[in-house]
C-alpha cells in the first residue's frame, strides 16, 4: 500500500507497456501500486518525461493536457481517481478526495464491479485468476481506452495468456497457457507451467507458443 | 472485426483451386441423382475454396506491429487470416481505428465484391472505407474496425444457445443488415456467425466481399463455390446464388442462436452437404414462431422459402420498420407477440425505455404463477409432436380424469376461492393506497430503467463494511487501537470500582481486602488489551476460526502467566475456591502441587483454554450486532465455569474475570451500528443505482 498522499500534480508513476497479440487484442500493461485514471488527452504529443521537463522549465504544470496512466475516451475529468494496490487488494480513490487530502475516503474495489467514477464510461476491474493478484480493467461500450487497447492490465508479478476465462488475456484460439513476468522492467515469457522463461524483445515481434505478439514500451 | 475466422471445431480446411467449374457441375449431377458423381464431387469440394479460415495455430502475419505498408496507417496487430488474405488492426495518423485487409488471393473476386459494397451505409453493416494499393501494388481494403466479439465466439461461450432476448437482438440486426444488402441488389453469400460482429452493442454483418449483384444472367453459372458448408444452401451446388441462399443461411443461424448447434452437422464436409440436400432439420425442441420460420427457411426448394427478409421477420412477429433505426432499435419478439398492437408497429428502444414497466408488486404472485404455468402448458401443447387424433385423445383423457375427480376438485377449488378472493381484493386495495403520487412517476421510471435497487441484506452490508475496514490506513488502525485501549482502562477501572463497592460495602476496607479486586482488574485489563490488539488485526477479514483460536490460546497462556505473577506479587491465596462440581479425576501433577494448589503452568493452561474455547474476535468485531451483548458475557462466565471443572483456579474470581473481560472488550472495541450505516449505505446505493437522466429528473 502506498501511504503517501498524492498530489493532484503527481505525474503517473507506473511503468507502461503495450502488448499487441495477433488474433487476440491490444493490452496496456501497467506495473506499480498506484495507477491514475482519467480522460484521455486530446492527443498525446509528448512523453511524460518530456512533459515533466517542460513543466520544470516553464514552472507551470497546468499548461498541457497532462496524461494519466489509463486514459479513457469519455466525459471524464483529467484525473478521475487512482487505483491503489495494497496487499493484493485494489482500492479506488477519487481524485477530489486526494486533492482535499482526505486520503481516508478510498474504497475497496469489488472485483467484477464498476469503478465509482460517476461518469458515463463504465470501467470494470476484475481479477480473473485466483492464483494471481494481477487485475484487468475493461471498459463498456461505446467507450474505448486510450492507446487503442482493448483492456488494461495492472500487473502484479505475472500475466497469464490463454484460452480460458481465468487468464488475464483470453486468447480463444490459443491451445496453451502462457505466462509473462516482468523482472526489472524486462519481460520474460514461457509456455505452460513447465516451460522455460525466455526474454521478450521489446519493439519486435515475438513468438510464444502459437502466439505472435509485440511488446512496446510507452 | 476482431476475428475473421471461425473456431477450429467447425473448420474445414480447403484451398482454392482453379478447376471449380467441374466441381460445381459434379454437384449439379449429384442433385440430379447421378450417384457415381458423388465421390468426384466430394473430392473436388475438399479442394474447393471456402471462406472458412486456416487454423489459428498456423496464423502468421506478414506485417508486425509498427509496420506502415499503407501510407498514413500503422499496423498494430493481426486480427485474422481469411480466405482472401490477412486482416490487421491499424490506426491512422489521426488516430482512427480501422481494419486493413490485405488481399492476397482471389484479388479480382474480392475487389469486385468490395467495389459493389463500397458506398453502402447501414448501421448493421461493417463499413468499407476505401480500397487502395500500396507501393508494391498490393491491394488493401480499409474497413471499419469492430472491437467486439463475433457471433461464433459468443456461441462458443453459450453452447446451449442464447436467451430469447439476445436471439432477438442478434437476429433482428442481422436481418436488418442483410435486408439492406438485398435491397441494394446484393447477396451476401457467406453469412455465418464468424462474419457477424457485436460492435460494442451494435450487431454488424461483415465480410461481404463475396457479395454479388443479382441479375437474371448471373443467377446461375457462377464458377465459384463459396460459403461455409454448415450454412450453405443446397442450390449453391447448382450455381444458383439468389437471395434465397442468404435466407437459408439465416435460418441456420437462427437455429444455432436458439440451440447452440447447427441443424446439419457431420464428421466430414461430404456428410454435411448430403444432409443439406436430403435431411430434414430436427425442430422438435424449438418453440413457435421460430420453429415454422426455420422450417420454411431451410426448405430444399428455394422457391418454398421466404422470398424476402421482411417476410421472414414478419413470420417471427417483427417488422422491418426499425430498419432505419439500426440494430439497437429492435423490439423483443416475445413482447411483440404478447401485444398485437406493438407487433404491428415499430417499437424503438427509446420509447421502450420511457414506457413505465408494470411494477412487479402490482402483479399478484399466485396469479402470475398460474398464468405462467398455463402459458408453458400451452407452449408444450403447441410443440407436442403428435398427430391431431392423438391430441384429441389426450384432451378427452384429461377431461375424463377431471370429470372423475370432480368430487374433490370442486370443493378444493371452492376453499381456495374463499381464501384467495378476499386476499386478492385486500391486496389490490392496499396497493392502490400505497400507490405513489403522479409527480413521483418520473423518478420511479428513471430508477426502474436504471440499475435495480435492492435494500442491502445483512450479509451484503457486512461485505461492504468489511471492505471499508480493509481499506483503512494502518495509521488509523493504530489510532483506533490506542483509543480502544484507553477505553479498556477506563472500563476496567469502572468495573473494579463497582465490584469493590458492591463487595466491600459491609466489611473492613484493608489492603488485603482490596488486593483481589486489584488482581482481577489487572488480569481483565491485560486480557482486554491483548484481545483488542488481535481483534484490530483481524477486523479486515471474517477469518478462519482454528487459526485464531490457536493464537488466542497463546495469548491466554501469557495472560495466565501474568495472572500468576501478579497473584504472587499481591500475596493472594491460590488455594481458595478450587472446589469443582465435577471431580472425577485427579489434578495433573505438572500443573498442580501435591496440595492441589495451582502452579503457574495451571494458570497458563486455564487461561489458554478459556481463550481458545471462545471466539473472542466476535465481541471485538466492529460489525457485531450490538455494542454490548449480555449473552456474550453469560457465555464467557459459563465457559470459565466449564474450564474450571478441568483446570480449577480460585473462584468466583475466575468467573468474574471472564465476565469482566467480555464486558471490557465490547465496551472498548469500536462498533459500527448496523441500523444507521445500513440506511446510509442503502441511500447511497439508491442514488448510485439511479441513472444520469434520473438525476436530472429528480
Amino acid at each position: 500500500m502506498s501511504n503517501k498522499t498524492a498530489s493532484p500534480n503527481d505525474l503517473p508513476t507506473a511503468s507502461r507497456w503495450r502488448l499487441w497479440i495477433d488474433g487476440c487484442g491490444g493490452f496496456l500493461l501497467l506495473s506499480g501500486d498506484r495507477i491514475s485514471i482519467g480522460r484521455a488527452p486530446v492527443k498525446q504529443l509528448a512523453t511524460v518525461k518530456q512533459l515533466a521537463t517542460k513543466a520544470e522549465t516553464t514552472g507551470s504544470r497546468a499548461d498541457y493536457d497532462r496524461p494519466v496512466d489509463v486514459g479513457v475516451h469519455a466525459d471524464w475529468p483529467r484525473v478521475a481517481g487512482y487505483v491503489d494496490r495494497s496487499a493484493g487488494d485494489y482500492f479506488w480513490t477519487d481524485f477530489e478526495a486526494v486533492e482535499s487530502a482526505n486520503s481516508t475516503s478510498r474504497s475497496l474495489i469489488k472485483m467484477g464491479h464498476p469503478l465509482r467514477t460517476g461518469a458515463s464510461a463504465v470501467v470494470v476491474v476484475d481479477m480473473p485468476s485466483p492464483l494471481s493478484r494481477t487485475a484487468v480493467l475493461t471498459i463498456s461500450a461505446p467507450h474505448r481506452f486510450d492507446e487503442h487497447v482493448d483492456a488494461v492490465i495492472l500487473v502484479n508479478q505475472e500475466v497469464l495468456i490463454g484460452p480460458t476465462r481465468d487468464c488475464h488475456v483470453r486468447h480463444r484460439d490459443s491451445a496453451e497457457t502462457m505466462v509473462l513476468v516482468c523482472r526489472s522492467n524486462v519481460w520474460f515469457g514461457k509456455v505452460g507451467l513447465g516451460g522455460e522463461f525466455a526474454e521478450l524483445a521489446v519493439g519486435r515481434q515475438s513468438s510464444l507458443g502459437s502466439c505472435q505478439m509485440t511488446m512496446e514500451t510507452l | 472485426m476482431k476475428m475473421f475466422f471461425a473456431p477450429p471445431r467447425r473448420q474445414v480446411s480447403a484451398k482454392s483451386e482453379a478447376d471449380q467449374p467441374s466441381a460445381e457441375s459434379d454437384f449439379h449431377s449429384v442433385c440430379r441423382g447421378k450417384k457415381n458423381a458423388m465421390p468426384r464431387l466430394f473430392g473436388k469440394l475438399n479442394t474447393t475454396y471456402v471462406s472458412e479460415n486456416v487454423s489459428p495455430r498456423a496464423m502468421k502475419f506478414t506485417y508486425s506491429a509498427g509496420s506502415t505498408p499503407l501510407p498514413r496507417y500503422t499496423i498494430r496487430r493481426g486480427i485474422g487470416v481469411g480466405g482472401f488474405g490477412e486482416v490487421y488492426f491499424a490506426v491512422s495518423d489521426a488516430g482512427k481505428e480501422v481494419a486493413l485487409k490485405r488481399i492476397q488471393r482471389n484479388l479480382e473476386i474480392e475487389l469486385r465484391g468490395v467495389s459493389h459494397c463500397l458506398n453502402l451505409k447501414h448501421p448493421n453493416l461493417v463499413a468499407l472505407y476505401d480500397v487502395c494499393p500500396d507501393d508494391q501494388d498490393q491491394w488493401w481494403i480499409v474497413m471499419e474496425y469492430v472491437a467486439g466479439l463475433n457471433l461464433r465466439q459468443v456461441l462458443d461461450d453459450a453452447p446451449d444457445g442464447l436467451p430469447p432476448s439476445e436471439v432477438n437482438r442478434w437476429f433482428a440486426a442481422i436481418a436488418s443488415g442483410v435486408d439492406h444488402l438485398h435491397s441494394a441488389g446484393l447477396v451476401h453469400r457467406d453469412l455465418k456467425p464468424g462474419n457477424i460482429f457485436d460492435d460494442l452493442g451494435t450487431v454488424k454483418v461483415g465480410d461481404y466481399g463475396l457479395s454479388k449483384f443479382i441479375s437474371a444472367s448471373h443467377r446461375g453459372g457462377h464458377t465459384e463455390s463459396v460459403g461455409t458448408f454448415h450454412y450453405m444452401a443446397p442450390e449453391i451446388g447448382r450455381g444458383q446464388y439468389g437471395r434465397e441462399i442468404d435466407i437459408y443461411a439465416m435460418g441456420i443461424v437462427l437455429y444455432e442462436l436458439l440451440t447452440g448447434r447447427v441443424p446439419f452437422d457431420g464428421e466430414s464436409c461430404q456428410e454435411i452437404i448430403v444432409k443439406h440436400m436430403t435431411a430434414l432439420p430436427d425442430l422438435t425442441g424449438i418453440a413457435e414462431p421460430y420453429r415454422s420460420t426455420i422450417d420454411r427457411c431451410l426448405q430444399k426448394d428455394p422457391a418454398a422459402r421466404f422470398s424476402t427478409v421482411t417476410q421472414m421477420l414478419q413470420s417471427l412477429g417483427l417488422s422491418m420498420a426499425n430498419r432505419s433505426l439500426g440494430a439497437t432499435a429492435e423490439a423483443p419478439i416475445m413482447a411483440a407477440l404478447a401485444d398485437a398492437k406493438s407487433a404491428s408497429s415499430p417499437t424503438p428502444v427509446a420509447p421502450m425505455l420511457m414506457t413505465p414497466a408494470p411494477s412487479p408488486a402490482i402483479e399478484e404472485p399466485l396469479a402470475r404463477a398460474v398464468r405462467n404455468s398455463l402459458h408453458e402448458l400451452n407452449s408444450w401443447w403447441r410443440t407436442l409432436d403428435q398427430s391431431p387424433g392423438a391430441k384429441i385423445f389426450l384432451m378427452l383423457a384429461a377431461g375424463f380424469v377431471m370429470l372423475v375427480n370432480t368430487h374433490w376438485l370442486l370443493p378444493l377449488l371452492s376453499v381456495l376461492g374463499v381464501f384467495y378472493v378476499p386476499y386478492y381484493i385486500i391486496r389490490q386495495m392496499l396497493l392502490h393506497v400505497r400507490q405513489q403520487p403522479s409527480y413521483a412517476e418520473a423518478q420511479r421510471l428513471a430508477v426502474h430503467s436504471g440499475a435495480t435497487f435492492r435494500p442491502m441484506t445483512r450479509v451484503q452490508w457486512r461485505e461492504q463494511m468489511r471492505g471499508g475496514l480493509r481499506a483503512k490506513h494502518s495509521i488509523h488502525r493504530v489510532a483506533e487501537l490506542n483509543t480502544s485501549w484507553i477505553a479498556a482502562i477506563l472500563t476496567t477501572a469502572a468495573m473494579t470500582v463497582i465490584a469493590g463497592v458492591v463487595g466491600l460495602h459491609s466489611g473492613p476496607v484493608t489492603a488485603m481486602s482490596l488486593a483481589p479486586y486489584g488482581w482481577m482488574s489487572i488480569v481483565v485489563l491485560i486480557s482486554t488489551i491483548g484481545i483488542l490488539g488481535m481483534g484490530k488485526l483481524w477486523e479486515r477479514e471474517e477469518g478462519e476460526g482454528l487459526t485464531r483460536r490457536i493464537v488466542l490460546a497463546g495469548l491466554g497462556g501469557g495472560v495466565g502467566a501474568v495472572a500468576f505473577a501478579m497473584n504472587k506479587f499481591l500475596m493472594l491465596p491460590l488455594d481458595e475456591g478450587l472446589l469443582r462440581d465435577v471431580d472425577s479425576s485427579a489434578l495433573p501433577q505438572a500443573l498442580y502441587d501435591s496440595a492441589g494448589v495451582p502452579m503457574a503452568s495451571a494458570m497458563m493452561a486455564h487461561f489458554a483454554m478459556l481463550f481458545a474455547c471462545l471466539r473472542w474476535w466476535k465481541p471485538v468485531d466492529p460489525l457485531r450486532r450490538k455494542r454490548l451483548s449480555l449473552w456474550s458475557v453469560a457465555v464467557a462466565v459459563v465457559a470459565e465455569w466449564a474450564v474450571h471443572q478441568v483446570l480449577p483456579i480460585p473462584q468466583p474470581m475466575g468467573m468474574m474475570m471472564a465476565g469482566g473481560i467480555a464486558i471490557a472488550v465490547q465496551m472498548a472495541a469500536p462498533w459500527i451500528s448496523p441500523r444507521t450505516t445500513k440506511s446510509e449505505s442503502d441511500t447511497a446505493n439508491r442514488i448510485q443505482a439511479r441513472p444520469a437522466n434520473a438525476r436530472s429528473l429528480a
